[in-house]
């Protein structure tokens, strides 16, 4: 049996590769970054936190208001999904697609894609560890995206400022909103790939 | 073999690490703010309307003194299919609205120029007025008004009914004006029970409500009111805005206008016109009738009757009449008196009793005609050319018959004074048809011949020798200045003559000189040697 770099306390630093022995030092002798194991269950339980917390604050996210837009003739309020709906009866598919994916299939993705890498690690499952590691690049990938949401709101709450013609303000959700994406890119941060490859069967 | 040992251990003392602070903080927010929101989330009811005219799903507002308070959050078609119920999601702050006794109606832009014209809906788009109940009942299900009440907002003051014959332009909101200020609005006009009339419902403002009194009146101030009639032309009017929506007046009646009491709080009365307000009481009516032999051109139905010059009634009817006995046209005129509008002195009439009853009025009538009291078609305007019937003591009049028990009563007519002036011109051209134009013309002509003839004698006797005269005259007068002019014989003669005394002076004076120094020589004669004195010898 092949004894693995973690058991003989071995670490390879995140930042410039240096490997260092962990049993001497706690920072990479090169570039001086915190060292650590990959701690299968440690990250995947602190991703798992954050994680749960990004799920709980998804849901007032899409129940409350994100934005309040008056024009002439009153205003109204309107969720995430409100808008969606909106753009998409009005005709702006594209609008309508673009704001789904960004608020509603990005974090969605997510929320699935680092359950079921968390629920493996912690059960140790061996099954998939590649396509699970491409799964966890994916993640990192389509986290740049989440923002959208955000950014849109703010963009229009500043421009639109047309006194008593036109006004758009934020609405609480869209702080749940940058809360649930900030959370999952934490979740997803914590979450240390490394611990795909941890496996407790000893040699 | 102590790595896997120590895992087992590890994982049976397992600690949850610091981070799950972060959901149980999630959570904790999450949940609060959905109880919050369920909190804030008042009752769903529902409000079933003719039709959903500007409802707009989750946009339209339910407004209570003007707050939001709710949103429209589902249109559905009724059962029936009969009209829409309107689900509306109230706020908690509102609850109260979802009492029995609330009304919802729809409030639509209404375009006027009254100060409740709702203009902010023309912006915002419809909206749901609501008038909070007080049952305390709670229910979910309303009816919604289809007219948005004219009162709102459990406004103080007072509601009163008036009576009108006609309604008018008056609607539903139109101002009411108490010295042309507005006080008030018309809240509803319907037809009386039996349809002989229309009732309005109006409201005053909590404090011009004071200003009712006994003796307030109230008339329509729709429009303009212009009149034409015998007192000539009148314009009046209250307000632009009632210029054109309509509006009803009111004022207290002075004091001293009899029956100005009369009015009840219960059944008031809405003038036509604020004259017809302010006439005094008119009281029981009196159908008389006159007859007239001659024409009355301008006369008509509603023309004024007046006794001793107040106005005591109105013509009803003009009517034609034919006498078989004389073949002779007669115009009947029927007018309704009201003798209570002689004010004081009906009073006093019926103090004495002399007025009330039918018999007595035409007792007191016959009296009156005894002292001459006629009927007399008079003009009222020139201008327009209209009559009015006048009621005057005219004691010149011979006596006329009068049948008391007659009814309606019959008074007695004198022509009108249009007719007398038209006599009188017809006199005047008669008179002047007397005139002996033609003998006078004749005289006159006479008359010129002769001072013709006489002319001609001057002529042909008196004007030759005149005519010699002045030649000779003038003949004479022109040898008498060549007589006198410088060259003539007779002036150069007159001057030698006079040259020649002149020298025969001088001479003279020397011989008077000599003689004063040589007296002696008038004896002695002249002495040569002294001859230089140069005098005569």
């Amino acid at each position: 049996m092949n004894a693995r770099a973690s058991q003989l306390g071995i670490a390879r630093c995140r930042a410039c590769g240096q490997i260092e022995d962990m049993a001497s030092v706690t920072r990479c002798g090169r570039c001086g970054r915190r060292l650590s194991l990959p701690d299968g269950f440690a990250s995947a339980e602190r991703s798992l936190a954050w994680l749960i917390a990004a799920i709980i604050l998804y849901i007032p996210a899409n129940l409350l208001p994100v934005m309040y837009v008056s024009g002439v003739g009153g205003g109204a309020e309107s969720t995430i999904y409100g808008g969606i709906l909106e753009f998409w009866r009005s005709g702006s598919l594209g609008l309508a697609l673009l704001i789904f994916g960004a608020s509603v299939a990005v974090p969605i993705t997510k929320f699935v894609a680092l359950g079921l890498l968390i629920a493996m690690t912690l059960t140790q499952s061996s099954a998939a560890r590649a396509q699970r590691a491409r799964l966890y690049r994916f993640v990192e990938f389509i986290g740049y995206w989440s923002m959208l949401d955000v950014v849109v709101v703010a963009l229009t709450c500043r421009l639109v400022r047309f006194g008593s013609l036109a006004i758009a303000e934020p609405r609480p959700g869209i702080v749940f909103f940058c809360a649930v994406v900030l959370l999952t890119m934490i979740a997803a941060f914590s979450f240390d790939p490394r611990s795909i490859w941890v496996t407790e069967s000893r040699p | 073999m102590s790595a896997p040992g120590a895992l087992v251990v590890e994982k049976r003392r397992w600690r949850p690490q610091l981070v799950w602070v972060i959901p149980i903080v999630a959570a904790f927010v999450g949940a609060s703010l959905m109880v919050q929101s369920f909190r804030a989330k008042g009752p769903r009811i529902t409000i079933s309307f003719q039709s959903a005219e500007g409802l707009q799903i989750g946009k339209t507002l339910v407004k209570y003194r003007s707050i939001a308070i709710g949103r429209v959050s589902d249109v559905t078609l009724s059962p029936g299919e009969d009209g829409v119920e309107v689900t509306v999601d109230l706020e908690r702050s509102a609850a109260n609205a979802a009492t029995e006794g609330s009304h919802f109606w729809v409030q639509h832009p209404r375009l006027g120029i009254d100060s409740e014209a709702h203009l902010d809906s023309l912006l915002s788009g419809a909206y749901i007025g609501v008038e909070m109940g007080r049952s305390g009942k709670v229910t979910h299900t309303f009816v919604g008004l289809e007219e948005p009440p004219a009162l709102t907002h459990g406004r103080n003051g007072r509601s009163l009914t008036l009576h009108a014959n006609t309604l008018g332009s008056l609607q539903p909101g139109a101002p009411l004006y108490y010295r042309q200020t507005r006080v008030g609005r018309v809240t509803r006009t319907g037809l009386t029970g039996d349809h002989q009339g229309v009732q309005i419902e109006v409201f005053i403002d909590a404090p011009h409500d004071q200003l009712l009194s006994s003796r307030s009146r109230f008339w329509n101030a729709s429009g303009v009111d212009l009149s034409l009639n015998a007192d000539g032309l009148q314009v009046r009017t209250e307000s632009l805005a009632a210029v054109l929506s309509g509006g009803i007046a009111f004022e207290d009646a002075p004091a001293e206008l009899p029956g100005s009491e009369t009015n009840r709080d219960t059944e008031l009365t809405l003038y036509a016109s604020r004259v017809a307000a302010f006439a005094p009481a008119a009281g029981e009516a009196h159908l008389v009738r006159m007859r007239f032999k001659h024409a009355l051109r301008g006369l008509n139905v509603g023309a004024p009757v007046e006794m001793v010059g107040v106005d005591i009634g109105h013509v009803s009817a003009i009517d034609l009449e034919y006498a078989p006995k004389d073949r002779s046209f007669a115009v009947v005129v029927s007018a309704m008196l009201y003798p209570q509008l002689l004010g004081h002195a009906y009073e006093t009439l019926a103090a004495e009793g002399t007025a009330g009853s039918e018999e007595r009025m035409a007792a007191l009538v016959r009296h009156l005609v005894d002292r001459g009291l006629r009927v007399q078609p008079r003009l009222g305007s020139l201008l327009t050319g209209q009559l009015y019937l006048a009621m005057d003591f005219l004691p010149s009049q011979s006596r006329v018959a009068f049948d008391e028990s007659r009814r309606p009563l019959e008074l007695p007519t004198v022509e009108s004074t249009s007719g007398e002036l038209q006599l009188r011109v017809a006199s005047i051209a008669q008179k002047l048809d007397q005139l002996p134009l033609a003998r006078m013309g004749e005289h006159l002509d006479a008359n010129l011949a002769s001072l013709q003839s006489l002319l001609g004698h001057v002529d042909n006797d008196l004007l030759p020798p005149t005519t010699r005269a002045v030649t000779q005259a003038h003949a004479t007068l022109s040898a008498l200045r060549e007589m006198l002019s410088t060259d003539s014989p007779l002036q150069s003669k007159v001057d030698q003559t006079l040259e020649e005394t002149d020298a025969t002076m001088q001479e003279l004076r020397a011989l008077a000189g000599y003689l004063r120094r040589h007296p002696d020589s008038l004896l002695r004669g002249r002495r040569p040697d002294l001859s230089d004195q140069g005098s005569k010898p």
